[in-house]
């Protein structure tokens, strides 16, 4: 009874928070993107068109050979026609390969560089970022509990040895931590799970357990846990107890942070090229940015656009669930 | 420190697995780095030769401390600067969202704050780029012709760097120092103004004398024309870099205004008669500045990663040009990891941790100056 109030008295803080109820709206609409990909594939889309990794779609477009442009989209000038067939004359019409454009029934967001279709390569990339994301923000969580609750436990020595190790862990910064990895000997093992995993750890061990070790220790100075000691209750009850239920709002906020620092550090590990991540946001950004652009004039707007903002808003709704929940956190935070 | 060293010593034995040769070769250069010997015969040498400041030398022959020399101002002027700046930005900002009234305006500036924190470094240093060059160079130009001249365009911000790379290190020395003797100045001049005639000088006056000031000294050393070139240089990561830091000093000081809202000492600030103003800096904005320093504490090496990122980012050759020639810290740590140069990669992480902890250690004496309850007192912590 007790502890299904406290859960909802924390729901309700949480509605309160308009910022943390659109986080969840937009984690649930990645959600549903994400699932939405293999059914979309198996039923509307053919495979050869829409395919995230080898699907294209062209379109012949005519242009008209002049000396000088004035209108690229229509109109083409006498030097570059001439490089596909040497006779043209100026007034000519010169047929040429094109991409289709954006904001069409058949390609709402265009294509890429290549010719593939850039809203199937999104939404097909929210799942592996889905894995990324939570296994790092889960296993941050439980890093940094595992951390907290032994150093808690033990003191002295073993909480000298943890805290040092985390301090240390703070000075190299996870992402740079795999940009190594991923350029050095683990490449082929960096998948998006793993990543996650290291990821987790290394977040867990540094930033997670530094703050949740001074909470830790905040709350065991508190009266009622002298109280519960007074009481009969041994060092494993108290901390079971009285220090855990303390311990696990941070650790669900760390888990939300943890979820959005991963999406960017794989975002940007695999703009890269360092990992083994064939099809993400981060991949779809360095393919619009670094392939020259074949017969398409001016800069992909639309792939680096939507690979751009489906990282941003995806760590962001993360970010601010994570705000939501420190509400719950920390409730005297805002009164103290 | 130690353990880092220790965490960092783990990469430098793989440098014998990327060895070239083989056999007698690899036993020969295995020798000549000392890998043949025990673990902690290398990490004492390694030690010794850290603490003297000797960080041996990098896979092509030179020595990686006179490198890192040559990079740090570079990397540590961004990291100052924009450090500097996105904390009175966020400080700022987090005070008019947390303070006023109009939830419309309160919910725009924390979704651009959390979105700004988490905006993709790659696609925000590529869209600063072209939107400079784009902005600043002339409007009429063939789509091929403004990918040219935007690459003219970054190539021209970066011609200081090119025609006379020597004594540019000094002054970017003089710069990050000035940058932070000004901003102490501000302050102090801030102070002694209140307590002397009861006002605060508004802000925008407070950024007039600091600007000022920076180019009086820059000129007293008549190095203004370079200063100014640098700085000219430098202006799209410092952007960058703060658009990346500022989100999360915003959301910490709004979160702390808007508890301290309903305070007493606020309704009695009010009842003197004080302006609406006065009472949002002099008295809210009090309370929100020590969980935005203690946040910052924390989010500082990840600033740091964003701002190695950043820096990379602008680096990245893409195809439509706008590349900056950029030497800073990490365009030298990627060039070394594609070049398996392992020895100089410690080198640049070790100066990032550097860089870190002792910015730790100043915002941690700032805190004890500015909250008088803080004790840093291993003894008392224990007891705890």
């Amino acid at each position: 009874m007790k502890r299904r109030s406290f859960f909802w008295v924390s729901l309700g803080r949480f509605a309160k928070n308009k910022l943390a109820l659109l986080g969840v709206a937009m984690v649930i609409a990645f959600a549903l993107a994400g699932a939405a990909h293999p059914i979309l594939m198996s039923t509307v889309w053919d495979r050869a068109t829409y395919h995230p990794s080898y699907g294209h779609d062209d379109i012949e477009t005519e242009f008209v050979i002049v000396e000088n442009i004035t209108d690229p989209a229509t109109e083409i000038d006498l030097m570059t026609a001439r490089l596909s067939n040497p006779f043209y004359q100026v007034g000519d019409i010169h047929t040429a390969v094109t991409f289709p454009p954006p904001f069409t029934k058949k390609h709402i967001l265009g294509v890429d560089n290549l010719g593939r279709d850039v809203l199937s390569m999104v939404l097909a990339a929210t799942r592996p970022s889905f894995i990324v994301g939570l296994s790092a923000g889960i296993s941050t969580a439980i890093v940094g509990l595992i951390f907290s609750k032994i150093a808690a436990t033990f003191r002295r020595w073993v909480d000298t040895i943890l805290s040092n190790v985390s301090d240390a862990l703070l000075v190299l910064p996870a992402p740079l931590l795999m940009v190594i990895l991923g350029a050095g000997p683990f490449r082929a093992q960096l998948g998006p799970v793993v990543f996650g995993l290291i990821y987790g750890l290394v977040m867990g061990a540094g930033a997670a357990a530094v703050v949740m070790r001074s909470q830790a220790l905040s709350v065991l100075a508190k009266p009622f846990i002298d109280a519960a000691a007074v009481a009969g209750a041994n060092r494993y009850q108290i901390i079971k107890n009285h220090l855990l239920p303390h311990l696990v709002p941070i650790a669900a906020l760390y888990l939300l942070l943890g979820v959005s620092g991963a999406i960017v550090a794989d975002g940007f590990v695999s703009f890269l090229g360092f990992s083994d991540t064939r099809l993400n946001w981060g991949t779809i950004i360095f393919f619009a940015l670094a392939l020259p652009p074949a017969n398409r004039a001016g800069i992909p707007w639309e792939a680096l656009v939507s690979a751009a903002g489906a990282i941003t808003l995806f760590s962001a709704a993360f970010y601010m669930i994570g705000l939501g929940v420190r509400d719950i956190a920390k409730p005297h935070n805002n009164r103290s | 420190m130690l353990f880092f060293l220790a965490n960092i010593m783990i990469p430098g034995d793989i440098t014998n697995n990327f060895m070239p040769g083989l056999g007698a070769e690899r036993a020969v250069l295995q020798e000549r780095y000392g890998l043949n010997q025990p673990l902690w015969a290398q990490y004492l040498t390694f030690m010794q030769a850290f603490i003297t400041g000797n960080l041996g030398t990098s896979g092509f022959g030179q020595p990686i401390s006179e490198i890192m020399a040559q990079l740090l101002p570079w990397t540590l002027l961004i990291f100052v600067f924009a450090v500097g700046i996105a904390f009175v930005m966020g400080h700022w900002l987090g005070r008019v969202t947390g303070w006023t009234n109009r939830p419309v305006l309160k919910h725009i500036i924390r979704f651009s704050a959390v979105t700004a924190h988490s905006t993709f470094p790659p696609f925000l240093t590529f869209f600063l780029a072209f939107a400079v060059s784009n902005l600043l160079g002339p409007k009429r130009w063939a789509a091929s012709q403004r990918i040219e001249g935007a690459s003219n365009f970054l190539v021209r911000f970066g011609r200081s760097y090119i025609s006379s790379p020597e004594g540019q290190t000094g002054v970017l020395w003089m710069m990050i120092g000035t940058f932070i003797l000004m901003a102490a100045m501000v302050v102090l001049l801030q102070r002694i103004v209140e307590r002397l005639i009861r006002k605060r000088i508004p802000g925008v006056l407070q950024l007039a004398i600091f600007l000022a000031a920076n180019m009086w000294v820059w000129n007293l050393f008549s190095r203004k024309a370079m200063a100014l070139d640098l700085l000219a240089l430098l202006a799209l990561p410092l952007i960058a870099v703060t658009i990346l830091a500022f989100g999360e000093i915003t959301l910490v000081v709004d979160a702390a205004m808007d508890g301290a809202a309903g305070e007493q000492f606020i309704q009695t600030a009010r009842a003197k008669g004080l302006s609406e103003r006065e009472v949002r800096d002099r008295h809210a904005a009090r309370v929100a500045l020590l969980p935005a320093l203690s946040k910052f504490v924390t989010s500082l090496p990840f600033v740091l990663t964003g701002l190695v990122i950043v820096e990379f980012s602008f680096t990245v050759p893409v195809a439509y040009a706008a590349s900056l020639r950029f030497p800073g810290l990490s365009t030298m740590l990627f060039n070394a990891l594609t070049a398996r140069d392992y020895s100089l990669v410690i080198g640049g992480l070790l100066v990032i941790g550097i860089i870190s902890i002792g910015a730790r250690i100043v915002i941690d004496l700032l805190h004890v100056y500015l909250d008088p309850r803080v004790i840093y007192d291993e003894e008392a912590l224990v007891q705890l």
